[in-house]
């Protein structure tokens, strides 16, 4: 089962070496190869598919920065909308363990309390 | 005898110089902040500065994953993103590597085994808040950043003691360098998850409440659940617990800013600790 790490290391490459991310839009298949990316990842990045490799385990951070590696803008502006957007409905990240997962707004909150945050986020806090 | 001069904390969102006007008043409130803190470097003079951050997969993958890694080299390339799209311009940035190697070397000798690095490049965790402290660029920075973004993260009792070791090799320097400390990065945000946008303002103003009380030991007590109520953001504060340590025990911070910034997906705040 894919955990995305072959991937990730492809966008972090990419990230760093322009001529790599070249060769990587003008034959992708060749160069998902030559980092012999599993093929449920090679899949996900076919398929534009964000849910997939974020669920199989692609650090967010990675994520965000790896947009444009998946057929979306990276525009700041964008980042926080559309691409935002396209985890809608994602389940739970396998790297990620103490972080709170209240899910997107509720009626356009974007200002959140404890209060808010999922039963196991809840208890009592070192004041 | 080398001397701390000066603790600041501060926000990192990319939004900072990226989406200005989209942040409207909140913003200039926000830069204002940044502005004070810059006033108060510049009373002190600071001959070097310690710049404590996190990176975002921009040197590290995780085939090497340093859970502090001090950037010993002359000079450092920063910031990695596109002009376009930070508005900062790339440049080098000078940095310290005498003073490096000694941090790590008296570190490793008190049985805190550091990682280091000679050719580190810089993102906008590291170049926001130099871009509005020292615009010039004309102050050393040797960069330690930390693995706040793949868990499992250092304990930040430890990064506390991190600071406390900071403290005592600068103390230890005959040149009698001062020394700013700068921690950046929080307060509450999450990335690349569903919940982008979110702000947890209750979280934020907790973190700001103990930081004015000069509670510090207490930030440093608290767990990774604890810190993840601010999301996976929030763990960069370790980055502000480093400077913590290296203040005089529980010196009371002056908040300069506190802005919850929806378009900055970030609660955005920036503190500094007179010594």
């Amino acid at each position: 089962m894919a955990n995305g790490y072959r991937a990730g290391k492809l966008f972090f490459d990419m990230n760093r070496n322009p001529q790599l991310f070249a060769r990587y839009q003008a034959d992708r298949e060749a160069v998902m190869g030559e980092y012999r990316l599993p093929e449920d990842e090679k899949q996900a990045i076919r398929d534009g598919n964000t849910i997939a490799l974020y669920e199989m385990g692609i650090n967010p951070y990675l994520m965000v920065s790896s947009a444009r590696f998946l057929g979306q803008s990276s525009d700041m502006a964008s980042l926080v909308t559309d691409f935002t957007k396209s985890l809608e409905g994602a389940g739970p990240s396998p790297v990620i363990d103490s972080v709170a997962n209240p899910g997107p707004p509720k009626n356009g909150k974007w200002l959140i309390r404890d209060e808010d945050l999922p039963a196991r986020w809840r208890g009592a806090v070192k004041k | 005898m080398g001397e701390i001069v000066l603790g600041i904390g501060s926000s990192h969102a990319p939004g900072v110089t990226g989406q200005v006007e989209e942040a409207g008043e909140q913003g200039a409130r926000f830069h204002a902040g940044l502005h004070k803190i810059r006033e108060e470097f510049e009373k002190v003079k600071p001959d070097v500065i310690i710049e404590i951050a996190n990176e975002h997969f921009v040197n590290f993958y995780l085939d090497n994953m340093p859970s502090i890694c001090v950037g010993m080299g002359e000079q450092h390339f920063g910031p990695v993103e596109p002009e376009s799209w930070l508005k900062i311009p790339h440049r080098m940035i000078p940095g310290h590597p005498e003073l490096a190697r000694e941090l790590v070397k008296q570190a490793i000798n008190s049985g805190f085994d550091l990682s280091f690095s000679e050719e580190l490049a810089l993102d906008h965790g590291s170049i926001i808040p130099l871009h509005f402290v020292t615009p010039n660029y004309d102050v050393p920075v040797i960069p330690i950043i930390l693995n706040n973004v793949m868990e499992p993260m250092p304990n930040p009792r430890r990064i506390f003691q991190l600071g406390q070791l900071i403290r005592q090799v600068v103390a230890s320097r005959p040149k009698g360098e001062k020394v700013a400390v700068i921690g950046t990065g929080g307060i509450s945000h999450w990335v690349g998850t569903p919940e982008m946008g979110l702000i947890n303002v209750e979280f934020d103003e907790r973190f700001l409440d103990n930081i004015e009380k000069g509670k510090l030991e207490s930030i440093a007590d608290w767990t990774p659940d604890e810190i993840g109520k601010g999301g996976n953001g929030a763990h960069e504060i370790r980055n502000w617990i480093g400077v913590m340590g290296s203040m005089p025990a529980n010196s009371k911070g002056e908040v300069a800013t506190y802005e919850p910034v929806v378009p900055w997906v970030t609660g955005c705040g920036a503190v500094y600790w007179k010594v």
